[in-house]
């Protein structure tokens, strides 16, 4: 699979922790950046190497919505209105512990939200519908 | 006039004189008894300790005139009649007899007039007391009337049939900060806050309802007015008696104000808690990967679930209460096969239907989560049961109410918990896991959809779960709708 980046963003410690293992474990591979400020994440964004449209599309973004500071939607508003040049084609997945159907609403009115995780993230989530996602994309792709 | 003979003190100084106006008397058909004193002492203290039905008096008697004794009567606010009887005394001093209180003047030579003007002067004694009397009960009437709308604790308001104020109590005045007067020039819609643009006049007004009224500082006051009608010569007038009720709202508003704060900490601690609970959901997952212990992992798996169920129960607690209702017909049917379907599918269970109403007009979400709950609680109790689990789901039509009751065979509820099963967090059997919460948020949900749930007590076996729901056909639905569609 072409994951190039995985680029996790949560103000949990806890929950980067168990991503990147459920994600490892479930055979992903690739560079892993791993953000606890969503602000940081900001900065890296803008940066040449996080605008670069090529490795963007091939990066996965997984996003915490509910963050003090900056919530996932937030974020994602702030890349879109003041990325310098504009934020290329990440892919990116929401994800949440709420059960609150407005969040489910809000994700999809975001083009490049490709979709929306509960947490905890498990493996057989990630091979239940993250990988066969990715593999629906990358195959059309090539 | 009283069926006794009549005393007479007669104030003469001649017995002949005395004889003579007693035989005109009873040659007039008066029975009576009689008296006589020339003295003036005499005739004071006779006055005094013995007072006669009427006075007849010579003019002059050596001690005294007539007038001395008119002048005594009047001085001491003695009510007895006096006649003055003489012999040629002038016009003048007749005038005079008859200014100062003399009920008549009989000349000696008229002696025969004597009795007639006797009698007059008796009925007309008699009148004067019975109207006095009369009058006497009226000021007492009007005076402890006087003061018991003045003591009144509620606030009293006289209307004429087009709303100007006649009159006010004491405590009205004193609830709005007006005096008297101010209140007499102002019309009943002028005190109301939100006055309604158009009052018909002629529409009978009686009844009991809340209003708020405006004060003079223009302070708005909440009060229970109950109105009525009154004719008073054939003319309309409307009673308001008022009770401040600002204090209760007050309170009523503070409760609120707690309750909505609650609310909010629910709805943030059923919200905040699930990021915690999740991520050790992670964690126990991501130590499966390294260290896989099932017996560890099922346990720590059903303790995760438990705290969403509280979390879930939680927020549908305070869901219910927020969210906006949306009505609709429901068919009861459908929704039970349903979740029957679902909740039943490993035990062996005999569902009964005997449906009298199929459709209730409510919010399908409320009227589906009470029924989840009440199934789920059957369910649950039933597990510790081994025999086949038998429902009954009936619905009729009682006093503008739809009633669904749910009946099983299961283990029932002893007659001790039976008051509690509503409360929040209570559980009637402590070694079943649940959260305590499933009948207390059916029956708030019940509540807010304007009916109720409750238990049937007296069965044998099993339980009987009777939930109400205002029924939309009867009539009391339309005026006063349970329902608070905001």
């Amino acid at each position: 699979m072409n994951i190039q980046r995985l680029i996790l963003i949560d103000d949990n410690r806890v929950d980067n922790f168990v991503n990147l293992r459920m994600l490892k474990a479930a055979g992903l591979v690739g560079e892993f950046l791993v953000f606890e400020n969503p602000r940081e994440a900001f900065e890296w964004f803008c940066s040449p190497q996080g605008s670069d449209p090529n490795t963007a599309a091939e990066s996965i973004v997984l996003l915490d919505i509910n963050m003090p500071d900056l919530s996932g939607f937030q974020l994602m508003d702030k890349l879109q209105r003041e990325h310098p040049t504009g934020l290329p084609d990440y892919l990116i997945l929401m994800l949440t512990s709420s059960n609150d159907l407005a969040d489910q609403v809000r994700a999809s009115n975001y083009e490049r939200v490709l979709g929306y995780f509960h947490k905890p993230l498990t493996v057989q989530k990630i091979e239940k519908s993250l990988i066969p996602l990715l593999g629906s994309l990358f195959d059309k792709a090539s | 006039m009283s069926s006794d003979a009549i005393v007479i003190l007669f104030i003469e100084d001649s017995k002949e004189d005395l004889e003579l106006c007693q035989h005109a008397l009873r040659s007039g058909g008066l029975e009576f008894t009689s008296y006589h004193t020339s003295s003036f002492e005499e005739f004071r203290s006779q006055i005094r300790y013995n007072p006669p039905d009427i006075i007849i008096s010579d003019y002059r008697l050596p001690e005294f005139t007539a007038l001395d004794a008119l002048m005594h009567l009047k001085e001491y606010k003695i009510d007895v009649p006096l006649l003055v009887v003489s012999g040629f005394v002038g016009e003048e001093n007749a005038v005079e007899f008859l200014r100062q209180g003399a009920v008549d003047y009989i000349p000696k030579e008229a002696l025969k007039k004597l009795s007639t003007s006797v009698k007059r002067a008796l009925t007309e004694v008699q009148l004067k007391r019975e109207k006095r009397l009369a009058q006497e009960k009226l000021e007492i009437e009007i005076e402890r009337n006087k003061k018991l709308v003045t003591a009144m604790s509620e606030g009293l308001v006289l209307l004429d049939d087009r709303g100007q104020i006649i009159f006010t109590n004491a405590t009205f005045q004193k609830l709005l900060g007006y005096t008297e007067s101010e209140l007499q020039s102002k019309r009943w819609i002028e005190l109301l806050h939100n006055a309604p643009d158009f009052v018909p006049l002629i529409s009978r007004v009686e009844g009991r309802r809340e209003a708020q009224l405006l004060s003079k500082l223009g302070e708005t006051i909440w009060v229970d007015i109950s109105t009525s009608e009154i004719r008073i010569n054939d003319e309309r007038q409307i009673i308001q008696v008022i009770s401040d009720k600002s204090a209760e709202r007050e309170n009523e508003a503070q409760l609120k104000e707690l309750n909505s704060e609650m609310e909010q900490l629910i709805y943030r601690a059923s919200h905040d808690l699930r990021g915690p609970i999740s991520s050790l959901e992670g964690l126990l997952e991501s130590i499966k990967l390294s260290h896989p212990d099932i017996e560890i992992e099922e346990a720590a798996r059903e303790m995760i679930a438990d705290a969403y169920q509280i979390l879930d129960s939680l927020t549908l607690v305070t869901k219910f209460q927020q969210k906006k209702l949306s009505v609709e017909t429901n068919f009861i049917k459908p929704i039970l096969v349903g979740l029957c379907e679902n909740l039943f599918a490993k035990i062996n269970t005999r569902i009964k239907f005997n449906l009298n109403v199929n459709d209730v007009y409510t919010d399908h979400e409320a009227l589906r989560t009470i029924f989840y709950n009440l199934l789920d609680n059957i369910l649950r109790h039933a597990r510790t049961q081994d025999k086949t689990l038998s429902i009954s789901f009936s619905s009729q039509r009682i006093n503008n109410q739809i009633l669904i009751t749910i009946e099983d065979n299961g283990p029932g509820i002893p007659q001790e918990h039976s008051k509690n099963i509503f409360k929040m967090f209570y559980r009637a059997n402590p070694s079943l896991r649940s959260t305590g919460l499933g009948l207390y948020l059916s029956k708030k949900i019940a509540k807010r959809l304007g009916g109720d749930l409750y238990l049937s007590q007296g069965e044998v076996v099993g339980s009987k779960f009777i939930l109400s729901l205002p029924d939309p056909i009867s009539e009391t639905y339309h005026e006063h709708p349970a329902f608070n569609i905001d």
